[in-house]
């Protein structure tokens, strides 16, 4: 355990007591009439004002009034009531059922606040309770499941690694595919790492892992997450929305309500699932012909009877402890209202070392004078981790990453003796030079560490004008400032490359700054008895600028002095890129409702954008949708209680990265004696941003009274001009090309069932399955170009690539060499298959066939009980682990060594120089296996089906009577919860969900690569969770 | 109250107008500030000398395994069986420094650098030779963005070759300009170091070196061949080499790795037996500056196609390249062409045009010459050149005599399998390899791989490697 519990103080109390004259507190409890369970999240308000509260878990409220007032009760599900307090201090009051639960709101972009049954669209959010309940560093991993067409894949297990969200597939081959992240109605980064900086320090996206960073924030402050999944849902966002958004909003205080939310989580993990490695033979390798035992691998002899054998692996990997403590002062009177946050994360790692922390400080404050409103919404972090090379470590180092050297190291020996007796490295084989040579596990993870601090403001401050009670204006500005240091330590005597064997050390600062103007002018008003129209106009700015600096010092002169300083001038190295982009936009989107029968939604945009050149810098996006909510003219019956049906057409864009209108040369580069050379990329002056076109249709149903409903939805997104940078001839001067071709297409269906089969006194069952398929297929690629790589994954013998007329998320690899009916072709003289150097074969789709998951909730009184399994039916996953185990000679796959194979094919008869049928018997030996074997990628690529129970939770509220006795605490509940604690699946390799270069990788990603990263974990989280 | 709300709005409103209409500046950030557009030509100079000598060690990196210098330790060698490898590095290697070469031509024309386009256009012809004599045809009309194309045509083997020669003209005369603006950088030409002359020099070998490649061909002519030499080279002085490496000399980084157990640089007991007395049964003093004994002793090559044989490979053995060798040392120069080269393209033309008086002392100041630049000792270079086998007098000269001592003086050099091949690999019992997935020898290597899936519409239809190119048949 490396860290005590940290108890947060807050040092300062922004506290907000406004003089209450002749006020007096009404309170109570509100149930359902029928079950007579009590409601949480029931909105209570004085009609005729603002004031307004809500229920808490137990159904109980409290409210400011004055005299006697009448008191307005609303929750989804129920018919409003309303109820004149007289005198009462006290009003229990019960809610009757309403037989058309959708009064539901959301909230959709730009923060308005959108009746669902309005929508054309699908839009699904996710309240902070539910949030809460598997609660994750990584906010985006507690939505994992819980949401129709969201694919989300968590990189691995290590502390603070990203996790990539893919809503309703890709639509970009070469661009970021992460959707818009808004926070309380501004922008905000959410980008992954430090992947691009190959050539100074060998920093890519596999080396190791990094956050995302909408990790900054604290998953309790957030009020509720909605998922924008398409373009019609995101189309005010234009130029940023191809990838759909998630919109986030946090919380506020509540008139009349001071409270203090303290919770503190204490969580274990380890390591849910490793592949397994062979125990039969030892080090030593045959490959020349004769034995020698200078290597690394395990194609030597069997091991002796009794001989050691070490689980060099299994033993590896610690048991991880986080602790997570926050607290949260929130309140406010009728004119203002405030939330106070802190927290502290503290986590380690699966892998000895690495660890994650995190702190953030939120203040949300909102205060109204006349017709304005003033408000501000802030938040501090800062957040650190240490981590460890994973994949084969730093690019062009000669080095590896930590899991690479576990799958190098013999069995036979010990590999937790990292050290001789004198502290000195020891090493596994010292007769070779320090580069030929591999390095301990251990000595990776204590001596070439990877680390990152970041600290980052973000916020916002808003005016609002309630001009008339038809029309009001809103102006925020927005900010988000990071800095993030990556720091990079290869220790002097570690293996690597000539250069480094005295050391390196890196570092890259990169500062991140964004402002962003918007301006909203909301009109709305019913201008008949049926017609319910609203305008919104509004126009904003954006502004970004991106600095990286990065400093190396390489051969230290005093070897155990790290810093920056301790080289000769002449091994200091420095590069620098500074990015600047902006955009402009104005927008508007009309609303007309008729008779709440039919909804109507126009939205215009026009982008401004200053990374493509000025004849194309300005573009209009328009969406149209609507609804009609059928059971309003046919009626509602006992079985179909509420019908609706929605479509949409919507078109918005993504635009290009900054500076590819020009083309540059590069240098000057040592490498080429001090010489410019050609850059990389050719530009393109006639750049326009990508354009995605959606067509979306679907259907929401409530059956049986409400107990059941289901939502359907079917779509098609077109994503044509895409900016690509193919690899192209290098002819043209160039290895990469910006050009804008290519159309991508993801058809899909999602669907979502929710029921409450049981709803009792004391018992409520409530369930939701959600099932989503996409399939996203390249339908053009530019030229004669037949396939696009992801420049960031390509291992083992196969690479993610995206196919012309094929698929979107496929894998690309070297495959045996077959004739045109298929047949094997084997060498006639050895009899073994004969291999291609040709890695351009499709050889699968890492797309699976459906996703969804099935989350539950039992209410047994003051226990509920929760639990969500999510599934994935196909879809393939490259086994880059099982390939190294399989070029080392540990896999299981080898223990055949010394045995016959049989193959049948073709083979050309060098005297008739014509190709016969024969079958050959071979030895299935060393030089096979790494040879021939490993050059045929599909032994590596496996159809992955799971199930897995993701999170259950037990949850124990302490009753009424307990609470009144302990007086000043409102709620308290104790919790335990479990993640991942099973997992059936049929893939052979660690965790299937992995994603070995993160959520920072373009295109179609490295989700379904699976190459020595930090495997996934399993654990137990217990909380508590204190109100006052 | 209301109206100050208006006018208010109005203000937010005209403020955005008026922010809109700045927008033309606002949105001005297409310069990236931290690349150059147009570094100067000499800051390309650089780029262009450096990599002309990797290009021509990447192409020998493969084809003296197919000369037969070289032989892998491994016998699924798929560059010693002569099945289709990957070249795609070397390929792309080669395009990316044309693409160099082609801007510093554009931009010295800009700049009034004559001097630096001479040049220019001289290392493009050494790279469109090394492209075509390796691959046969590639682009180069509408390579380089001179065509606005992700895929460009390829060019015609005999097309490349004219060009090429063309280039080497052109080049000649923009260098023969007395003045220029710019001038060579002396550092920053890694090559000749700025001299004028000396690259005239060079052009000119360069032209001797393709005007004798067409030797199988009606329209050969020694004569052009011979006007060529007598401009170019009259000392090892005057050698192009490039000797400056952020790491070491490549040779030598085989060398290295070899001994790291990054098995290369092999020699094949093709070689080993020219020069050890076995083919001839005259001890070459060169072979001792070229390689070491084996533990046992003994000067032994490796077989082509057969791999390693007896003990494991850690053993030394067999001979291998060394780091002891002037020519692949960590601080020894790359060479484009050389004076003992230039020596025997005199030889060959001045016997192929019937004066066997200049050819037998071309020859024999060739040999000379190679045995003063490997540092052979003065005893040893008598002995050998004077030997009667050596020495056969300009009567007894042969076209298989120039060959077999210009194959020791090509070691290290791309051109060595040109000449195998013009030879029709007629030297002393030069054998298949092992193996070998032809049934010919080898005459050229197919498009890389890089180039099927990202041009293949361009890609001329694969042949067997054993079709002779263009200028490898009458």
């Amino acid at each position: 355990m490396k860290k005590n519990l940290l108890f947060l103080i807050l040092g300062l109390f922004w506290a907000i007591m406004p003089a209450i004259a002749q006020q007096r507190a009404v309170s109570g409890i509100v149930t359902d009439q029928n079950t007579g369970a009590t409601l949480a999240n029931v909105s209570v308000s004085v009609k005729g004002t603002s004031i307004r509260e809500q229920t808490n878990e137990q159904g109980y409220f409290s409210i400011q009034i004055e005299g006697n007032r009448v008191l307005i009760f609303r929750s989804v599900g129920y018919v409003d009531k309303e109820i004149q307090t007289g005198t009462n201090t006290t009003l229990n009051v019960q809610l009757q059922p309403s037989s058309q639960d959708i009064g539901e709101v959301i909230v959709t972009a730009m923060g308005i606040r959108k009746e669902k049954k309005a929508l054309g669209y699908s839009a699904q959010d996710i309240q902070s309770k539910e949030l809460l309940k598997n609660k994750n560093t990584n906010v985006i991993n507690s939505l994992n499941g819980k949401i129709a067409g969201v694919n989300i894949t968590n990189s691995g297990g290590a502390p603070g690694a990203s996790a990539s969200i893919i809503i309703r597939g890709g639509t970009s081959l070469e661009r970021d595919n992460q959707p818009l992240f808004v926070i309380d109605g501004m922008p905000m980064d959410n980008s992954t790492g430090n992947g691009d900086n190959s050539a100074f320090d060998g920093n890519v996206n596999l080396s190791t892992t990094n956050s995302n960073r909408s990790m900054d924030l604290n998953p309790e402050d957030i009020e509720s997450i909605s998922v924008l999944k398409g373009p019609a849902a995101a189309a005010l966002y234009g130029l940023r929305a191809a990838a759909g958004a998630i919109v986030i909003t946090t919380k506020k205080g509540q008139d009349g309500v001071t409270s203090v939310n303290f919770s503190s989580r204490y969580s274990a993990n380890w390591v849910n699932k490793l592949p397994e490695q062979q125990a039969i033979f030892g080090q030593g390798s045959y490959y020349s012909g004769t034995f020698t035992d200078q290597t690394t691998r395990s194609w030597g002899d069997p091991f002796a009877p009794g001989a050691k054998i070490y689980d060099n692996m299994g033993d590896f990997f610690q048991t991880a402890n986080g602790f997570d403590n926050s607290l949260s002062v929130s309140g406010g009177s009728k004119s203002g209202n405030f939330f106070l946050s802190a927290s502290n994360v503290a986590q380690s790692g699966i892998v000895p070392t690495t660890d994650y922390g995190r702190s953030t400080v939120r203040f949300n404050g909102e205060q109204k004078a006349g017709i304005f409103t003033f408000g501000l919404n802030s938040s501090f972090s800062t957040s650190s981790s240490q981590k460890t090379l994973t994949g084969s470590g730093l690019w062009g180092s000669n080095g590896s990453g930590y899991m690479e050297s576990i799958i190098a190291w013999p069995r036979n020996d010990d590999m937790s003796v990292w050290l001789n007796e004198d502290g000195t490295k020891r090493r596994l084989l010292p007769n070779l030079t320090l580069d030929s040579d591999t390095d301990n596990p251990f000595w990776i993870i204590h001596r070439n560490p990877q680390k990152d601090k970041t600290t980052r403001v973000l916020g916002s401050v808003y005016t609002q004008v309630k001009v008339t009670d038809w029309f009001d204006i809103t102006y925020r500005l927005g900010i988000d400032n990071y800095n993030t240091k990556y720091n990079t330590l290869i220790e002097p005597g570690s293996s690597v490359k000539e250069a480094w064997q005295q050391g390196m050390l890196s570092q890259t600062d990169r500062s991140y700054e964004y402002f962003n103007n918007n301006l909203m002018l909301n009109f709305q008003k019913q201008i008949h008895e049926d017609w319910d129209f609203g305008l919104l106009l509004g126009g904003t700015t954006e502004d970004t600028k991106v600095e990286s600096n990065s400093l190396r010092a390489e051969k230290f002169v005093i070897p155990n002095f790290y810093s920056l300083n301790n080289a000769e001038q002449k091994d200091k190295y420095q590069s620098q890129s500074i990015t600047q982009k902006r955009l402009a936009a104005l927008y508007g989107d009309f609303r007309l409702n008729y008779k709440n029968l039919l909804y109507l939604n126009v939205t215009g945009r026009n982008d401004w954008a200053s990374t493509l050149p000025i004849q194309n810098r300005s573009f209009f996006y328009k969406a149209f949708s609507g609804s009609f909510i059928f059971t309003e003219v046919m009626g509602s019956n006992d079985v179909l209680s509420f019908g609706k049906l929605r479509a949409s057409l919507a078109e918005v864009g993504k635009d290009a990265p900054p500076y590819q209108t020009n083309t540059y040369l590069f240098g000057p580069e040592l490498t080429i004696g001090g010489g410019f050379r050609n850059y990389w990329t050719r530009g393109n002056d006639q750049l326009k941003p990508e354009t995605t076109t959606s067509f979306e249709i679907g259907t929401d149903l409530r059956l049986f009274k409400n107990k059941l409903g289901l939502d359907f939805t079917y779509y098609i997104n077109t994503s044509k001009d895409q900016i690509l940078q193919p690899r192209v001839s290098n002819a043209t001067a160039y290895i990469l090309s910006y050009v804008n071709t290519g159309v991508i297409e993801n058809r899909g269906i999602e669907l979502t069932l929710n029921a409450t089969p049981i709803k009792r006194d004391r018992f409520t069952w409530e369930t939701n399955l959600n099932f989503s398929h996409n399939k996203g297929k390249v339908k053009e690629l530019p030229g004669a170009l037949p396939i696009l790589y992801v420049t960031d994954v390509q291992v083992g013998n196969a690479k993610a690539a995206s196919f012309g007329d094929g698929n979107f998320m496929g894998l690309s690899g070297t495959k045996w060499q077959t004739d045109d009916d298929g047949n094997l072709l084997l060498n006639w003289t050895t009899g073994y298959p004969l291999t291609s150097t040709n890695a351009t074969e499709p050889v699968g789709n890492r797309e699976p066939n459906f996703i969804g998951g099935w989350n539950n909730s039992l209410t047994f009184g003051d226990w509920n009980l929760s639990f969500l399994f999510d599934f994935r039916k196909g879809g393939d996953v490259y086994n880059g682990t099982g390939y190294l185990l399989t070029a080392y000679g540990l896999s299981q796959v080898t223990e055949n060594r010394g045995s016959k194979l049989t193959f049948t094919g073709k083979s050309l008869n060098p005297t008739t120089k014509e190709y016969e049928s024969v079958t050959r018997e071979v030895v299935a030996d060393e030089k096979y296996y790494r040879d021939i074997y490993l050059n045929n990628a599909p032994f590596f690529i496996e159809k992955v089906n799971w199930v897995r129970l993701r999170s259950a939770s037990l949850m124990y509220n302490l009753p009424n009577h307990a609470l009144n006795k302990l007086g000043f605490v409102k709620g308290a509940s104790l919790s335990v919860a479990g993640n991942n604690l099973l997992l059936f699946t049929n893939y052979s390799g660690m965790d299937p969900e992995t994603s070995a270069a993160g959520a920072g990788v373009i295109g179609s990603g490295s989700v379904g690569i699976d190459y020595a990263g930090v495997p996934n974990t399993a654990g137990f989280t217990f909380g508590l969770n204190v109100r006052f | 109250m209301k109206k100050n709300i208006k006018n208010w709005i109005f203000l937010v409103l005209a403020g955005s107008a008026l922010s809109l209409q700045g927008c033309k500046d606002y949105f001005d950030l297409n310069e990236n500030p931290s690349l150059i557009a147009k570094p100067s030509v000499n800051s390309i100079l650089a780029t262009v000398t450096h990599k002309t000598a990797k290009n021509s060690y990447n192409v020998a990196s493969f084809s003296t395994y197919y000369s037969q210098y070289f032989a892998s330790p491994s016998s699924s060698s798929t560059t010693d069986t002569y099945q289709v490898s990957n070249t795609s590095g070397t390929w792309n290697a080669i395009y990316f420094a044309m693409a160099d070469i082609h801007d510093m031509i554009e931009f010295a024309k800009e700049s009034d650098a004559p001097h630096h386009v001479g040049v220019g256009k001289i290392l493009m012809a050494f790279h469109l030779a090394l492209v075509t004599d390796t691959w046969g045809s590639g682009p180069y009309k509408e390579a380089f963005g001179k065509v606005n194309t992700l895929t460009p045509k390829y060019d015609s083997e005999e097309d490349l070759y004219k060009t090429s020669l063309q280039l080497i003209d052109e080049g000649i005369l923009e260098l023969e300009k007395p003045t220029a603006y710019i001038a060579m950088s002396s550092t920053l030409d890694m090559i000749h170091k700025g001299n004028r002359q000396a690259w005239l020099k060079t052009a000119y070998a360069i032209k001797a070196r393709l005007l004798n490649k067409i030797s199988k061909k009606s329209t050969y002519s020694a004569t052009a061949v011979l006007a060529a030499i007598d401009k170019s080279y009259t000392s090892n002085a005057d050698d192009a080499t490039m000797g400056i490496f952020s790491g070491r000399n490549d040779w030598a980084g085989v060398a290295t790795s070899n001994l790291n157990n990054v098995l290369g640089g092999w020699l094949s007991s093709n070689f080993i037996d020219h020069l050890n007395g076995t083919k001839y049964g005259l001890f070459d003093p060169r072979i001792e500056k070229i390689t070491e004994k084996t533990v046992h002793g003994v000067y032994v090559g490796t077989r082509n196609g057969q791999g390693n044989v007896g003990a494991a490979n850690t053993i030394h053995d067999e001979c291998y390249i060394s780091l002891k060798s002037p020519l692949t040392k960590d601080a020894s120069p790359l060479f484009l062409i050389t004076y003992p080269e230039v020596k025997f393209i005199e030889a060959e033309a001045a016997f192929r045009s019937g004066n066997p008086e200049r050819a037998y002392n071309a020859y024999l100041a060739g040999i000379k010459a190679n045995m003063v630049r490997l540092e052979v000792e003065q005893a040893a270079q008598d002995s050998y050149i004077n030997d009667a086998r050596v020495s056969v007098g300009k009567e007894n000269l042969t076209l298989d005599l120039i060959f077999k001592e210009k194959f020791v003086v090509t070691y290290l050099s791309p051109e060595a399998w040109n000449d195998a091949r013009r030879f029709d690999y007629k030297y002393k019992n030069f054998q298949m390899p092992v193996g070998a997935a032809l049934g010919n020898f080898i005459r050229r290597v197919s498009i890389p791989q890089d180039e099927l899936s990202r041009n293949s519409a361009n890609v001329p239809t694969t042949v067997s490697l054993d079709v002779p190119l263009w200028w490898d048949k009458p």
